[in-house]
């Protein structure tokens, strides 16, 4: 069927298709020659054995009854541990529960992926197949892929979580009279052991899956078609959930230990205090994912990208196809009027200011600091049983780091301290740095600062209305100038007498300040302030050249 | 966390490097769980206050109600925090000074436990100890940071006072004051009689009831008296106790001295102490431990202690109570009034046995230079010696009076023989305080 409008010598013979921009990048010799082709095979031959078994697995996804039997076991399970943790915790650790611990393990292997079956679409993989020519292997590698990974952290985690958790628990015969003593610290290194256990565990899964999410994203970017290869972003939503969860579970450890810890040395616990605990764990998370949420994804320091950005540079790149100079071609044999384009829009006015570096300003800098300063915490307080303080750049790193802390501190004034302990001698004008209106001022907890914090108000009161002490003046002193200056000084007298009174007392005095004492202070600062003023000048006589005239005009 | 901010930061660098959203945010979201717990646990802790309320003296057998208040000037909230009182042994907390608490933001709580009395001393209270924490452990230990706050503060246990018929003493001691030869003052309390009023006379000593009568103005007339002091001369040597009942008899000996004092002061008499015992208070004021005065002189002497021992430094090891200090005795000038019995009773509770160089006897020609004559030297010590007897000998031919207490005779061999028989026969007055039933000292250990 030909067209009447079509010629076809017309067409140009087909280019060879342009590689894709990414092939160009990818045609650099690989970052791991031998080692990533090597694991890829050992796993893709694991892929083909173990074929049946990811079908057959596949295959429960739609019949539920399966279900049935690794939840029978479950709760076979799970009260078999329960009788351990109650009546003999200690044995859990004997070689006589090692098979019960992996069948636990092994039990939780298979609930969690038959979660991930049920939850993952696996529909998604039939897609990608979609426009691939159909590869079993790859098929099977790529759902194996995902099991394994999946079953393998599972795995390791219930069996560590089953071997460890009942020993964040309190045995019952500690809570005994006699339960105490060298014993007690014995446990509580069982409870340390199983705590780090337990975070061990975790920190074991995330380094798995944080190697496979490396490893595929290298094999990714060496292979020139993704394809059903394309895992990222299944892993990377397990990679989420998992330390998303993984943060709960540490916590939850964490808490656990603390409260056999304090139940072992019979401190009671205060009410509500697990309810406070889940509210401020919240909390805390949700304001820890505002900054996940806002922050665009859209920067990269891709070094792909870079290297295409430089072997650009000696590239000639021709932009689109170039013109052939031809009428458009006719639809059902009349010619199509020539489009006409759309009127160019005003060109917007440049902005005043030009801000549109700014929000990449922010977030560079905001990363850099919290580069650094994670590096510098690390550093100091090194990791597991791995310490660097002797390693020149991190010295460097955390001197770097206090000096720019100490460098903010003194210019903002962030290091102020409420005085508390009495003894230095009282200025006006301790208040003060960029940011004072953030932090507002609060009374000292001991009466005896708090007495001299009320003082310290009268003299800053005073120097801001004109009233300043003067170096060298003592108290009295001070208090019998204010009496002669002050706008009213018969109700400013009995007030300022009494503060001045509670002063020395609190300054000079030998003995304990009473909380009464304080609180007088108080009221009589309060009734003071509004009394800590100049009079108000004369009425002056009108001199001016308009009151003069207006005054001739009157007469 | 180390594991967390680790994870953070190989997300949030590669996240960087490959452009992947997902990492960047992931990255991102774990970096500010640890900054956040980090800086949420440093300002809650570096905005906790304390404080401590209590007597700060006490007698023996009393209990003092010491209120702890805890403070969070912390806009956030503190999850958890313990708090444990550091106590000495020698007092002993009724229940426990240990609390486990939760604070709100700006949250002020009161804590208190009772503490009983019962040995004399000087005691150190705090600092307090504990662990604080929030959601995510910070730091190695898992417990959470172990937190020292210094807040300490002391309490005086003052030693037993009983009558002293409880100590085996006549009810009425040879002290006083005497009728003097030399006229000083005039004693408000010897009322001589009267006589007619003469321009210049006190008008507060007028007679109004015998002017009334008589119809022209008396004047009251006293008996002149001189104050003599009561010196009290107190070994607390080592050496000159029997190692068995030291502390008994030290104990005893203590409650002896610090009843005669109260004894004086009440009958208005100038009481002085002096004593060759051990006051830690002067070379530690601060009731600092062994291991706390380490480090302070470590700190404070680095470079000038490095390479001197003691003996070359010349002054004492506050370390070693043992070595010879500088404050080989403890004088209180005798003075009048309820300040003078305070500081002796302060100091009879800070007051310790020791390794005295110098013996009692060794001093009490040295002391008494100072006493006016006529004075009551009251000598309390374990038991008689020669040496002791002879400072006696020369006090009582110097003008003294003097009277002796000695606190371990009834458990030695030679209660009645010996050099207690001498004493005896010399005709001094000497007393036996050796009945810690009476004193009731073992129950209150």
């Amino acid at each position: 069927m030909s067209t009447p409008w079509l010629d076809t010598n017309d067409i140009p013979p087909p280019s060879p298709p342009e590689p894709p921009a990414e092939a160009t990048l990818l045609a650099t010799p690989p970052i791991f020659p031998y080692t990533i082709p090597v694991l890829w095979l050992t796993i893709m031959w694991f892929c083909v054995a173990a074929g049946g078994v990811t079908a057959g697995m596949a295959a429960w996804t739609d019949w539920q009854p399966a279900w049935l039997l690794p939840l029978l076991l479950l709760t076979f399970i799970l009260g078999f541990y329960r009788r351990v943790w109650l009546h003999d915790r200690l044995r859990v650790q004997d070689r006589n529960y090692g098979g019960a611990v992996t069948l636990a393990g092994f039990v939780v292997v298979v609930v969690v992926a038959r979660l991930v079956a049920y939850l993952s679409d696996t529909t998604e993989f039939a897609a990608d197949f979609a426009d691939v020519p159909a590869n079993p292997i790859k098929l099977l590698y790529g759902q194996f892929l995902l099991y394994l990974v999946t079953m393998l952290i599972a795995g390791y985690l219930g069996r560590e979580g089953a071997r460890n958790i009942g020993q964040l628990y309190i045995r019952p015969y500690e809570l005994q009279a006699n339960g105490q003593g060298r014993d007690a610290m014995l446990f509580d290194a069982d409870r340390r052991d199983a705590y780090k256990g337990v975070n061990s565990a975790w920190q074991w899964g995330g380094g798995v899956m944080g190697g496979f999410v490396i490893a595929g994203l290298f094999y990714r970017n060496q292979t020139e078609n993704v394809g059903p290869l394309d895992l990222r972003s299944q892993m990377l939503s397990l990679a989420t959930v998992y330390f998303v969860v993984g943060l709960l579970w540490n916590a939850w450890g964490r808490m656990r230990y603390l409260r056999t810890s304090w139940q072992s040395r019979k401190l009671p616990e205060p009410p509500q205090l697990m309810w406070r605990w889940s509210r401020y764990l919240l909390v805390l998370l949700l304001i820890a994912a505002i900054p996940a949420v806002l922050i665009p994804g859209g920067y990269s320091l891709n070094p792909f990208v870079w290297l295409d950005w430089l072997l650009g540079l000696f590239k000639t790149r021709t932009q689109g196809r170039p013109s052939t100079g031809r009428p458009p071609p006719l639809v059902n044999g009349t010619e199509q009027p020539l489009p006409t384009p759309a009127p160019p829009a005003p060109p917007a006015p440049p902005p005043l200011v030009d801000l549109s570096w700014l929000p990449l300003a922010l977030f560079w800098l905001v990363t850099v600091l919290l580069l650094i300063y994670a590096l510098r915490v690390l550093a100091q307080t090194g990791l597991g049983r791995f310490r660097f303080p002797d390693f020149f750049l991190t010295r460097w790193l955390i001197a770097g780091w206090n000096f720019v802390l100490s460098f903010v501190r003194v210019r903002l004034r962030f290091n102020r301290q409420v005085e508390e302990t009495g003894e230095t001698r009282i200025n006006a004008d301790e208040r003060g740095g960029l940011l004072s209106f953030l932090r507002p001022e609060r009374a000292p907890a001991s009466p005896r600062a708090r007495v001299r914090y009320y003082y310290k108000k009268l003299l800053r009161k005073g120097a801001k209305n004109g009233l300043a002490r003067r170096r060298g003046m003592a108290a009295e002193e001070y208090a019998s100038y204010l009496q002669q200056a002050v706008a009213n000084p018969a109700e400013a007298t009995p007030d300022l007498t009494d503060l001045t009174s509670r002063f020395q007392e609190a300054r000079y005095s030998p003995h304990p300040v009473s909380e009464a004492a304080a609180q007088q202070a108080e009221q009589s600062w309060q009734r003071l302030e509004p009394n800590i003023r100049l009079p108000e000048p004369p009425e002056l006589e009108a001199t001016s050249k308009e009151q003069k005239e207006r005054s001739s005009n009157i007469l | 966390m180390a594991l967390i901010l680790l994870t953070g930061i190989i997300l949030l660098a590669l996240g960087l490097m490959f452009g992947i959203g997902p990492f960047l945010a992931l990255g991102y979201f774990l970096l500010a769980v640890h900054l956040l717990n980090r800086l949420w646990l440093e300002r809650v802790i570096k905005r906790l206050r304390f404080n401590r309320q209590h007597e700060s003296h006490a007698f023996l057998g009393d209990i003092v109600k010491v209120t702890l208040t805890v403070e969070n000037r912390s806009n956030l909230p503190l999850p958890w925090l313990t708090i444990e009182e550091q106590l000495p042994t020698q007092i002993a907390p009724e229940g426990r000074a240990t609390w486990l608490i939760s604070l709100s933001q700006n949250e002020k709580r009161d804590l208190s436990y009772l503490l009983r009395a019962i040995k004399r001393g000087r005691y150190r209270l705090g600092p307090l100890e504990g662990s604080a924490g929030t959601i995510f452990p910070e730091g190695q230990d898992i417990a959470g940071n172990a937190l020292r706050w210094s807040m300490t503060s002391f309490l005086t246990v003052y030693p037993l006072i009983v009558p002293l018929e409880k100590l085996g003493l006549p009810s009425r001691l040879p002290t006083g004051n005497l009728k003097a030869n030399r006229s000083l003052l005039p004693d408000a309390s010897r009322f001589a009689g009267v006589r007619d009023y003469v321009a210049g006379d006190d008008p507060r000593h007028i007679n109004w009831n015998s002017s009334a009568r008589l119809g022209h103005l008396q004047t009251k007339q006293y008996d002149r008296t001189q104050l003599l002091p009561l010196a009290i001369f107190l070994e607390l040597g080592r050496s000159s106790y029997d190692r068995s009942s030291s502390w008994l008899a030290s104990e005893c000996a203590v409650s002896v001295a610090a009843s005669l004092a109260n004894y004086g002061v009440r009958l208005g008499q100038s009481v002085g102490l002096y004593t060759n015992g051990h006051d830690a208070y002067i070379d530690n004021p601060d009731g600092l431990s062994k291991s706390e005065l380490m480090v302070r002189l470590r700190q404070q002497n680095k470079k000038w202690y490095a390479d001197k021992t003691a003996a070359e430094i010349g002054w004492a090891n506050p370390l070693n109570p043992n070595e010879p200090s500088s404050h080989t005795d403890i004088k209180i000038a005798p003075r009048t009034g309820n300040g003078q019995l305070s500081a002796i009773l302060e100091t009879l509770a800070r007051i310790q046995l020791w390794e005295t160089p110098v013996p009692l006897y060794n001093l009490v020609n040295r002391w008494t230079g100072d006493l006016t004559w006529g004075a009551t030297v009251a000598i309390i010590a374990p038991k008689p010696s020669a040496e002791l007897i002879a400072a006696m000998l020369r006090l009582r031919k110097s003008g003294y009076a003097v009277f002796s207490v000695f606190s371990e005779e009834a458990h030695g061999p030679n209660r009645l023989v010996g050099y207690s028989a001498a004493l005896r026969g010399l005709g001094f007055v000497s007393f036996d305080a050796t009945n810690p039933e009476e004193l009731n000292v073992h129950a209150l250990a």
